[in-house]
Formats: C-alpha cells, structure tokens, sequence
C-alpha cells in the first residue's frame, strides 16, 4: 500500500492543520514552511535529506498502527491508567510525525512523495500478533518503546543539532520532543512490569533484551554519508553520517539503554560485551 | 599510493575516496596477475602488497566473456576467492584457468540521487550504481553497460532486477565514480600513437584493410554496411597520423572501388557517399560524374552532404537545395557544415553550427565528425563545444585494455559508452578528430 500525504476536504484538515501540526497535544514548535529554500543546498545534499525524511515518514507512519496495538493490548491487560493513557497519545505523535516527515521530504524533493508501507507491515505482521498478550507487551516495550524509542530519540536529536536549515531544525525539533515521552513510556512500562515478572518471565525478557542488544551496533551502524562537498549541507538538513551516528548509538547504548536495562535485573551488559561488532 | 582521504561509506561499500594512483595502480594490476597464476594451480598464495582500504569488485573474464564476479568488504584477496567460485555467469571451465584476465574496480565516491532523477544523471558505461537496501548496498558496475550495451534506463532495470524489487521512483540511487584496473597490463600513454597501432592493426600484408575488430576475440570482420567508405575514413586518417602503411591500404581500396568489389552498396547516394569519403581520403575516384548523374529527390541527404563537403562551391544547386531543406527535420548536419564553410554560405553556417553545438550526440564517430566540421570556426562558443567533445571521443579510447577486451584492441575507440563496436571508420573519425 502506497501513502502520500492527504487531508480531507472538511473542517478537520484544517483542524489539523492547525491544531495538530502547530500546537499539537503537547506545545510544539512552528515550523516555518516558507522559509525553506532549495536553490540554496546541492542536489546531494537534498537527495539525503528527501531519503531521510522518507524513510522517517515510512517509520512513522508504521508506527501509528503499531502503537494502535500496543494501547488496545495494555487496555486489555488492565495496565494502570496513566500508561494507557501515555500511550494512546504516541499513535497521535506519530502520524504528526509523518506528516512533518511527508512534508519536509515533498520539499527536498520539489514533488509529492510516496512511500511504500507494505513491506514494513509485512514486517510488523511477522513480528507482532494482532492482539498483543501481557507477554507480547514487555517485548514490544522492551524492543520497540524502550529500547526503540530511546535510540531514535538520541538520533533525532543528534540530527536537530546539526540541522542549521531553520525547517530542517524545526521539524526535528518537533518530532524529539515527543520521543523523549515515547522512550519514558517504554521505560516506566518496564518499571511497571518488573515486580510482577518470575524468574521465568525476567529471563524471558532478559533473553529477548540481549537479542535485541547484541545487533545494535551492526543494525544502526550505518548513517547516511554526503559525498564530498555536499556534507556540510547534509549535515544543515539534518542528514546524519555513519560517524556521528555510530557515536551516538554508542553513547546511548553504554550510558543510558545498558544500565537501564541493568537496572531491571536483565543483565544487558553481559550481551553488549558480547555485540556482533561492525568491521572498520 | 595514492593521496590519504576518509573514506565514504555506502552501506557495506568503502569507497576509495581518491582516484588510484599510478603506485596503486601497478601493485592491483600485479596482484591480480598473481592471484591468476596462483589459481592455475593453487600452489603458494601469493603475498600481496599493501592495497587500497577499500572495498573491490573483481571480475573474471575467459575469452571475453564474463565468468565470474564478486565484490567483498575484506579486501582483493577475498574478492578474487569469492569469484573464482562464482557460477552466476557460467564460471570458469579447468581448460580456461590459464587464459583467464581480471579486473578489479573500486568505488572512488557516491552520489545520492533520487531514484526518478537517476536516469537523467547516470551516464552508462561510465557510471556504476546502487542501490541500498536493509543496509546492504547492490552494485552494478559500468562494464556491464558496456558490454551489454544497456542505456541508462536499462542498467537502471537491471539493478532493480538484482535487488529483486520493481525499479521504483522513490528512494535514492547512488551514482558512482568508479576506478578499474586490469590484470592484463596492455598501455598507451599517447592516444594518437595508439589509434594509429589499432588502424595499422586492421591492414593486412596486401593493403587490405578490415571493417571492424572483435572486442573480445581480436578477430578482424572485413564486411559491413557501407564498407568501402568507411575504410575510405580509415585511409584517411591513417595518412593523417603518418602512417607507413597509408600507401599501401589506399592502393588497395583503389582497385577496390574502380572493381566495385564485393560490399560495394548498391544505392545511388551510398554510392556517392561512399565516393565521396574516397575522394576526402586522396583517391583519385569518379566523383563529380556520379554527382551529376545522383537523383536528388530520392537520395539521403546525409550522403548528398558528405559529397557537397568534398564538392564545395561546385555543389549543384538542386543538391545543395536538397541539403539545406533537410535540415529543418534533421539539423545535426556536420558535412553540411563543412559543405556550407566550403560554399561561404554564411547563414548555413550559422544555423549548422548552432545545431551542432547544441546536439552533439553520445555517439564517438557523430561527435568526432562534428568536431571535424566545428575545428574552422573561431567562436568561442564552437571551441568550448570542440574541447567537451574532444573530452567525450577520447574517454572512449582503449588507452588500458580491459580484461573484457582483446589485447589487441588497444589504442581503439568504442563507438558509444555502451557499445563495444570496434569499427575502423570509429578509430578513423576520433583520430581525425582529435590529432
């Protein structure tokens, strides 16, 4: 199934225009569409930052449904209001997200853009029963809200600021402030979660955690490097190259994932030790 | 070795960051010959020197054609392993290790585009590309263009046919530069000395001159369209470059064309056309009688040119009439041009030149006619177009034989990017283009 990006004719796209893209639930930033000028920056440049807010687009997108999943799977465990209540924003956040993404990447581009969401469904569909049960949920938490979210969060952020381009740095801007409360989810879920957990279920999670840990650095190895004389500007549209963005995973990986997920009795650092580790 | 940069990742891909340099170059090409001897018989590895940090793409070929071809992350070594094993193109046959040539080429930088850009900007037979996809980069190298002859649309499909997906218009395609060394260690440094060695290569003892050249044989072809006239370009520019063997080929066309031997056209303009390229070459041939006799309304006004070039103010009007009203539909006319310089028809000039400039094709033997017909003019404009072109013709030269092509190819000019055609009359243009 192909997206692009479409609002209905009626009041709500202009609701969501409004109140969606500039205020959203949490205080948000403009974005200041107008100011954006393509002239400026070398086609390269451009070609990175349209693939990046494309393949940002794609993810987010995804993620509406996915989360959608996560909410009805918590509400049916009779998970504590505020967690369920957390989560029901983050499907909101992330077709906001998508729609920055769409926009910023239709910009790059200078024509509309699709993306292609049948091979992450596919994914997803693998991955993720329809109906998630209590244990589905500590792995979905563990994978795609804590770990998941907490990467992207740092990532995003590494790439708001390098973003010099006022667009760039906004729609970045916009999109990390709300991962940051999508990874604290993950992790208060995990909090949640813990005391109930048996020895059997912590190893459970434990081993879906170092699974999840030992590819890592070999899954997010790779950034998006400019060929020479256009890695400045990529680096002004947000775009983040192989170097920065193995620093930063890095960084999060030893500083923030690892020992919280140590601190949950999953033994994390034992399997980081123990990374498939990327040739260089 | 070459000058130290940081080198670019794509995906999997290290690029070399820098073209090879000269020391680099000589260490690939005598570690891919030891590699070969090596796999003959698998006694003692070979110890290789220090290589570039970056990762290569090796291609086997036997007798032309492509065996084999593997790329690695981990060097020649295991580029060169990984192909020797590789069936996907038929392999290499026990019988055939001893006559196999290598190639290795490495990614010298990319460069992102749109996927429904790559098209416009990817040149074929020039650029490589790829495409990344789960963090794995699928590479297509020129060479396949090239011997294939795929245009930039069909390596474009090709690529999108090895990652097993549909070509779509999102997402990126990355272009590269790309450098290639070859195990056959076949050189000319000068082009011109080289076009001569190939051109001379083409005339055997009597004078007799071949149409073409297999690419990966070696094997001369002497029948083709328009044979006589395209030999005719042969001679002439084997006078040009001062070769020995000039006096001979041109007696032998001689009688050739006064016995209407065999591969002589059989129509009128071709015909005169081919006399024409004759009479452009010093042979003292029936021109100006077939010239008269020519029925101008059914005659190609391409040949109605190549003879007006020759024949100048002496042009019969009706010819010359013929000439300037095709060019309302077909107005890259490079022998109209010099017919018009010739005549001092200064508005045929004029609009000659414009078409030119603006519609060189990619096409070695039209570019370097055109820069024949465009060399007279003094303009700034028609010599900044002489120079670009110049630098086309002669990108298209054999100056380093490949491991796809006969050794005795060197010094040749292919007729396009894509097309390994190794015709006498394209070696003829470019050397009179270019010397």
């Amino acid at each position: 199934m192909k997206i692009k990006r479409v609002l209905t004719s009626t009041p709500l796209a202009r609701l969501h225009e409004r109140t969606i893209l500039q205020r959203g639930p949490r205080k948000g930033i403009a974005v200041p569409w107008q100011s954006f000028r393509r002239e400026k920056w070398p086609e390269p440049a451009l070609a990175l930052a349209y693939d990046a807010q494309r393949m940002l687009a794609l993810g987010e997108y995804s993620a509406v449904s996915l989360f959608a999943r996560f909410v009805d799977g918590l509400a049916r465990a009779g998970a504590p209001f505020d967690l369920v209540s957390a989560a029901t924003r983050v499907p909101q956040d992330e077709i906001r997200h998508a729609d920055l993404a769409f926009r910023f990447a239709s910009m790059c581009a200078a024509r509309e853009v699709t993306v292609d969401v049948s091979q992450a469904d596919e994914q997803s569909s693998k991955r993720w029963r329809e109906r998630l049960g209590i244990e589905d949920l500590d792995s979905f938490a563990i994978e795609i809200v804590a770990i998941g979210e907490t990467l992207a969060c740092g990532m995003l952020a590494a790439c708001r600021d390098g973003a010099t381009d006022p667009v760039a740095h906004a729609v970045y801007s916009n999109i990390v402030a709300d991962e940051v409360h999508h990874a604290r989810l993950g992790w208060y879920y995990l909090l949640w979660r813990a005391p109930q957990w048996t020895q059997a279920d912590r190893q459970r999670v434990a081993n879906n955690a170092g699974e999840m840990v030992v590819q890592i650095e070999t899954r997010f190895g790779r950034g998006r490097d400019a060929p020479k004389g256009a890695q400045k500007a990529a680096r002004a549209l947000g775009v983040l190259d192989t170097q920065r963005q193995r620093r930063i995973v890095s960084d999060l990986m030893e500083n923030e994932i690892v020992p919280g997920l140590d601190a949950l009795g999953l033994g994390a650092s034992h399997a980081w030790a123990k990374r498939r580790r990327l040739k260089s | 070795m070459g000058k130290a940069a940081s080198p670019q990742e794509l995906a999997d891909v290290v690029t070399l960051g820098h073209s090879l340099g000269g020391g680099e170059r000589r260490a690939l090409e005598k570690a891919l010959r030891d590699l070969l001897a090596w796999h003959v018989d698998l006694r003692s590895f070979p110890r290789l020197a220090k290589l570039p940090r970056a990762s290569p793409y090796v291609s086997l070929y036997a007798r032309g054609k492509l065996r084999a071809c593997y790329g690695s992350g981990e060097g020649l070594a295991r580029a060169f392993l990984r192909a020797i094993s590789d069936t996907r193109y038929g392999g290499i046959a026990p019988e055939e290790r001893a006559e196999v040539a290598a190639d290795v080429a490495y990614v010298v930088a990319a460069r992102p585009v749109r996927a429904d850009e790559a098209a416009n900007v990817l040149e074929a037979g020039v650029h490589g590309a790829a495409t990344v996809n789960d963090d794995v980069a699928t590479v297509l190298l020129p060479s396949v263009a090239r011997e294939r002859g795929y245009d930039a649309s069909g390596f474009l499909d090709l690529l999108a046919k090895k990652t097993s997906r549909p070509r779509a218009d999102e997402g990126l395609v990355w272009i590269l530069d790309m450098d290639e060394v070859s195990s056959r260690g076949v050189s000319e440094d000068d082009p011109m000395r080289g076009a001569r060695r190939f051109l001379e290569s083409l005339v055997m003892k009597d004078g007799r001159v071949a149409f073409e050249m297999t690419p990966g044989g070696g094997e001369l072809v002497h029948t083709g369209a328009m044979l006589h006239g395209r030999i005719a370009v042969a001679v002439e520019a084997l006078d040009a470059l001062d070769s020995k063997k000039t006096r001979l080929a041109r007696a032998w066309l001689a009688r050739q064309i006064e016995r209407r031997a065999e591969g002589w056209p059989d129509r009128q303009d071709m015909i005169l056309g081919t006399l024409a390229l004759a009479a452009r070459a010093g042979l003292d041939v029936p021109f100006t009688e077939e010239a008269s006799r020519i029925d101008v309304a059914s005659a190609s006004p391409w040949h109605l040119a190549q003879a007006a070039s020759v024949l100048g103010s002496r042009t019969p009007d009706a010819m010359w009439s013929v000439i300037v009203r095709s060019l309302d539909a077909r107005p890259f006319s490079p022998y109209a041009l010099m017919a018009a310089h010739a005549r001092r028809d200064a508005a045929i000039v004029e609009r000659c030149t414009r078409a030119i400039i603006e519609g060189i094709p990619r096409e070695t033997a039209l570019a370097s006619v055109a820069i024949e017909a465009l060399l007279p003019l003094r303009t700034s404009e028609a010599k900044r177009a002489v120079r670009e072109a110049r630098t086309f013709v002669l990108a298209r030269q054999v100056l380093d034989v490949p491991a796809a092509l006969h050794p005795r190819t060197l010094g040749a000019f292919r007729a396009s990017p894509i097309a390994p055609i190794l015709r006498c009359d394209v070696t003829a243009h470019a050397a009179l283009a270019c010397g």
